[in-house]
């Protein structure tokens, strides 16, 4: 296909490894499969073709036959205010959309609350039912984030 | 050339002064009146096409909201009084205003009235709305926060004056206050301050500063000062057209705080309705809904046809259902097709899983659904249990498919490696060209004995031979498949020699005890690449050490001849050519050549005999069916070329004889692999005699 087309294809692949209970979230051997595939990259003519993006792959280093030169690994676990901030500073940017310094704090500060609030424990006296999950902080922050972009294209800068 | 200061400031001549024309044409004059009476005169500039920003005082009006009590100055304003409105306000009568574009001498260029919109009394700041734009340039507020000593312009309006200009530099900075030493006269409050011809501040008056130290000569001096652009800024944020002034200025709008964003409920957004259907159509969706779920969706890219739930988003929904009731009556009694929903259909109708009659995909698509719904539909199995199901399948049909249907022929190699097997000692080296079916006679071998075994194939991106615990995990998954809870003891964090002593002594407390385990290390050439197995031999020799009858198997393209473990030296196995009547009866079971042709493809492959290969290149190229020349396709023809005798030179030729059995022939593998092939010593093959790669290239 990537020959055919004469482009980069981008293939994401989510839920391959196991749950944080340790549970199969889907097929191991899908896992396996795009492991092989990763282990491919090493001919430069097919990485040039393909890029992998594997998500949430477990902790600790990818296996150990996948060149370092062609793994990189990068981690939500310590997403925080920065990254919120600097997400707003690009969003702004590649809108041409000028601000101040302190008009990033106040709008990082706003949206950190926001996504805090948003992983508060259900609570069953409030109405939450039983069995209730609470969402995890990157989602939080993601439906955080996607609530303040709609806002922004439906009006304003 | 000279550059004094720390910036070379220098600039092209006419483009700094069209810019200055430009600029200078959102520069107004500002004139209020009563019954028809002058009572001042200020300057504005133009913040958006249709409203002129102007300094508050100039108003001098009881303030719809913030506008200071008669005589009262700004607070940064000192005496003496601001330079903007001349005469006092008559209250109770209508205030005209009159905006006007007034660059040079004579009659101003246009006129316009004004209304006021707003106004700040601690900024000092005024918005004059004009009922149509004029044909004038808005000027750009900046966001930057300017240096002391940066170079400044202030255009501003004399009274009843054309638009003037002064120079001077930023003097003192802070968050209320923006002070210069350029010069300003009687109307210029209101006048903005430049930098770079965008707008660092608005003008508003002077103030006497105490300056009494010796070197000044003891004496008051004064300052003209304004309001900065960040403070403009924050005040303009509370105006009623603040939207209108941000849109033009491509200035952000933030939020008001914390308590503005929406805090939906924590649970989930998502309807059960979804989260109990496999995908749906997202046009089918009032607009708010589907720009609700959009976020919670695998694919909601306008091409996206159907939606399906996003696997966090839709647990989240089923755990907060409850009760399989709940899902039911979300689910509703319409059909809805798909092999997806009927598998959704058979959970909520409690059906158990007959696991026994699925195929190991069937099994493999319940994985996934059975996570999502066991929160909330309790004694459904675990995704873990299936997984076991389809790893021990997958074994050993591992090998009924490496084997094949048709396993033909390699009579007499079956007949050493079962001899070996039962009496013979150290390792089996098994040796052949790719496409030989080495893998298959392995398959075929251990179907036959069924003994407990391990597969190693290091074409496997899991397992690495010079990573003992990749190694030892997958030797750890494949005896826990086949003899269940033999790796109960394990702790998760244990070293890999204390795994396998963990995993031996499990083997032998064992009823029987488990006496025998075939390890095969597959696809070896792969690993004899840069020499990457240093902790295989270290693994395998300690795996022997606690299971005493291990035998193990080395498979590859690549003969090693010195191989010994535990002692033992290896016994070669070398996979050949079929014979003629084997290669023939493969060729007959699988059916790819007419039967008239098969003693040509038979011959043509000679000493390379490779009968697989012969077919991927007939299923890759045109077909033989129905021909009868000897050699009648470029497929048959490929079979015959690539050997070894079109090449040159003697000493290539035998290499290249050798190199066939690699997958790649690279400087690392020839010595350590092809000199024992060619009958040479190591000494013999000095590095300077050695063979070079792109000999064999040519």
């Amino acid at each position: 296909m990537a020959r055919e087309t004469g482009k980069r294809w981008w293939i994401v692949v989510d839920d391959i490894t196991p749950g944080a209970d340790g549970k199969p979230r889907t097929d191991p051997a899908l896992l396996s499969f795009f492991l092989q595939f990763a282990l491919q990259m090493i001919d430069p003519q097919f990485a040039r073709s393909f890029r992998l993006v594997l998500l949430g792959f477990p902790p600790g280093p990818p296996p150990s036959k996948l060149p370092r030169s062609v793994v990189v690994t990068d981690t939500t676990a310590q997403l925080s205010d920065k990254d919120v901030r600097g997400f707003i500073r690009d969003f702004y940017d590649l809108r041409g959309t000028r601000y101040q310094e302190p008009d990033l704090d106040a709008e990082t500060a706003s949206l950190w609350e926001s996504a805090k609030g948003r992983i508060a424990a259900p609570n069953p006296a409030a109405g939450a039912p039983a069995g209730a999950m609470s969402l995890p902080l990157g989602r939080a922050v993601g439906d955080a984030l996607f609530d303040w972009v709609e806002a922004k294209n439906e009006g304003g800068n | 050339m000279a550059t004094l200061g720390r910036v070379h400031r220098v600039v092209p001549a006419v483009e700094y002064f069209e810019e200055g024309l430009r600029v200078s044409r959102g520069v107004v004059s500002v004139r209020t009146s009563r019954s028809g009476s002058m009572q001042a005169t200020a300057t504005g500039w133009l913040i958006a096409p249709r409203l002129v920003l102007t300094a508050a005082h100039v108003v001098d009006l009881p303030a719809e909201s913030e506008t200071p009590a008669e005589g009262e100055t700004p607070a940064e304003a000192q005496t003496p009084a601001p330079e903007g409105p001349s005469g006092a306000p008559s209250r109770g009568e209508a205030r005209q205003w009159e905006i006007a574009s007034h660059l040079r001498a004579g009659e101003p260029a246009w006129v316009l009235p004004g209304r006021l919109v707003w106004q700040s009394g601690p900024a000092d700041l005024a918005l004059v709305e004009l009922p149509e734009p004029p044909p004038a340039t808005v000027l750009q507020i900046s966001v930057d926060k300017p240096a002391l000593g940066t170079d400044l312009l202030i255009l501003q309006h004399g009274r009843d004056n054309p638009l003037g200009v002064s120079q001077g530099v930023l003097v003192n900075l802070d968050s209320a206050i923006l002070a210069y030493d350029a010069d300003t006269g009687p109307g210029s409050s209101g006048a903005p301050v430049l930098s770079r011809f965008e707008v660092v501040g608005m003008h508003l008056g002077w103030r006497a500063v105490d300056a009494s130290s010796p070197a000044d000569g003891g004496q008051d001096k004064v300052q003209n000062y304004g309001v900065p652009s960040s403070r403009i800024i924050e005040e303009l944020r509370r105006s009623p057209v603040w939207s209108e002034i941000a849109a033009h200025q491509k200035l952000a709008t933030l939020a008001s705080g914390p308590a503005s964003l929406p805090f939906p409920p924590v649970v989930t957004g998502v309807p059960l309705w979804a989260a109990v259907r496999w995908s749906f159509d997202p046009a089918a969706l009032p607009d708010s809904q589907r720009r609700r779920l959009a976020r919670d969706v695998v694919d909601s890219s306008p091409g996206a046809t159907t939606w399906s739930l996003r696997p966090d988003a839709r647990m989240r929904a089923l755990a907060a259902a409850g009760s399989r009731e709940a899902l039911v009556e979300a689910r509703g009694p319409e059909p809805i097709p798909g092999e997806d929903q009927r598998r959704i259909d058979h959970l909520l109708r409690g059906e158990p899983l007959d696991l026994a009659s699925m195929s190991d995909t069937e099994i493999s698509e319940w994985i996934p659904l059975v996570r999502w719904f066991s929160p909330v539909l309790p004694g459904l199995p675990d995704g873990s249990a299936l997984m076991q199901v389809l790893a021990e399948r997958r074994l050993r049909g591992r090998l009924n498919r490496i084997r094949g249907a048709h396993f033909v022929g390699r009579v007499r190699e079956l007949s050493k490696i079962d001899a070996w097997f039962e009496a013979g000692s150290g390792p089996m080296v098994i040796s052949g060209i790719g496409g030989a079916g080495k893998s298959a006679f392995l398959a075929a071998f251990l179907l036959a004995h069924a003994p407990l075994f391990v597969w190693l194939d290091f074409d496997d991106a899991r397992i690495a031979p010079d990573d003992a615990p990749t190694l030892f995990a997958e030797v750890a998954r494949q005896l826990e498949l086949q003899l269940p809870g033999v790796t109960a003891g394990l702790h998760p964090a244990a070293e890999w020699a204390d795994g396998l002593r963990s995993v031996g002594a499990a083997l032998a407390s064992r009823q029987p005890p488990v006496d025998r385990l075939v390890l095969v290390l597959d696809s070896f050439e792969t690993a004899q690449y840069g020499d990457r197995h240093s902790e295989l031999w270290p693994f395998v020799e300690a795996l022997s050490a606690v299971v005493p009858g291990l035998k193990v198997i080395v498979s590859g393209r690549a003969p090693l001849s010195d191989l010994v473990l535990s002692g033992e030296p290896a016994t070669p196995l070398h996979l050949g050519p079929l014979s003629p009547e084997e290669a023939s009866e493969w060729m007959d079971v699988h059916g790819a050549f007419p039967p008239a042709l098969v003693r040509t493809v038979v011959d043509l492959t000679r000493g390379i005999a490779q009968p697989r290969l012969a077919l991927q290149l007939v299923k890759g190229g045109s077909s033989l069916t129905g021909s009868t020349s000897p050699c009648p396709s470029t497929s048959c023809k490929a079979i015959s070329t690539p050997h070894p005798r079109e090449l040159t030179g003697e000493k290539v030729t035998e290499l290249a004889r050798r190199a066939l059995v690699l997958r790649r022939v690279t400087e690392a593998m020839l010595f350590p692999v092809l000199a024992a092939r060619l009958s040479a010593s190591k000494a013999s093959l000095r590095p300077d005699r050695r063979p070079r790669p792109r000999a064999l290239a040519r």
